[in-house]
């Protein structure tokens, strides 16, 4: 059962040296899908337990972090019989290239999945008239 | 490996106790994927229960007990809470509506079963990266006896499932007496 157990787990989130947490408990990756359209990069991220209010999504340096604080229902561990996950806050960061319009990206949490459309920033092509003499 | 480590293992495996009674929780998902899964495992495993003296119930492994089993995962994670006058299950089934997810209470089990529709299939070709969940899952998790079928409640928010089966009163369940003729 012990292999099983950690097969199941979530994984957590790998905190950079020297940086320290600001919320006690557990802090877990969310798994993502990224898809690409012709016009925009969608992110989909899992994070069960999470209400909408409970999400922060954050643009530094190209970075894009997404945190989620979970809103704690368990009761006493005491009654636990059987259990498989553990609860925790989620977080993880992208880095984004530059051809993502920052300006214009949305965040949508329903039902506990976070889902983020980054648009492309259109390649502005301009005609450069070429002038004689 | 030994056959006494094998034996150790396979009995390991058991996911949970409950009355020092092996319990068997399902794992079926996507029937597609199921079929491909067994016809890989199924070698493993028959070789593996053919090692398998009698008296760990000779035949078949509960599924999850097969030694296969090990490696894959079950969706959605589920978590059981006992309390004097109820079972609390909940499990993390994000991006699912309550009008997603089926629940039934069997005899002396509860079943949960839907599919997860949140990614695109048809549109593979796009995804960078799928980690997430999709398809189709079937878990089913023993009670004991005693349970009030008529009473379970069930939730679905934020992506957590929350179903709360209450157990019958002890008044209910004291023996019955048997007239002596």
């Amino acid at each position: 059962m012990a292999e099983t157990k950690d097969i199941q787990k979530k994984q957590e989130t790998q905190m950079q040296h020297g940086v320290e947490p600001t919320r006690a408990g557990r802090l877990f990756t969310p798994p993502t899908d990224i898809c690409e359209t012709n016009d925009c990069i969608l992110l989909t991220a899992d994070m069960p337990g999470v209400r909408p209010d409970g999400v922060n999504v954050m643009l530094e340096n190209n970075v894009l972090t997404v945190r989620g604080a979970v809103a704690d229902e368990h009761s006493d561990e005491s009654g636990a019989a059987y259990a498989e996950y553990e609860v925790g806050d989620y977080e993880r960061s992208f880095s984004l290239s530059e051809k993502i319009d920052a300006d214009n990206i949305e965040a949508r949490m329903n039902n506990g999945v976070l889902t983020l459309t980054l648009p492309k920033t259109r390649p502005s092509h301009r005609q450069i008239e070429v002038k004689t003499g | 490996m030994t056959f006494k480590n094998l034996a150790e293992k396979a009995n390991g495996l058991m996911p949970w106790n409950w009355g020092k009674q092996p319990v068997r929780v399902r794992d079926e998902r996507d029937e597609i994927t199921l079929a491909r899964r067994e016809d890989m495992g199924s070698v493993f495993d028959e070789f593996f229960e053919s090692l398998l003296p009698r008296r760990f119930g000779g035949g078949r492994l509960a599924s999850s007990a097969r030694p296969m089993a090990m490696f894959e995962s079950s969706w959605p994670r589920i978590d059981l809470e006992e309390t004097d006058s109820a079972f609390k299950m909940t499990a993390e089934v994000p991006g699912m509506e309550a009008n997603d997810v089926e629940v039934t209470i069997g005899d002396r089990s509860l079943t949960i079963r839907g599919s997860k529709t949140t990614r695109n299939e048809d549109r593979r070709k796009d995804y960078h990266v799928m980690e997430t969940y999709s398809g189709s899952f079937h878990r089913t998790v023993p009670l004991t006896a005693g349970v009030d079928a008529d009473g379970v409640e069930a939730h679905c928010r934020n992506g957590q499932l929350t179903v709360t089966v209450p157990k019958v009163a002890a008044g209910n369940q004291a023996a019955k007496r048997i007239e002596v003729k």
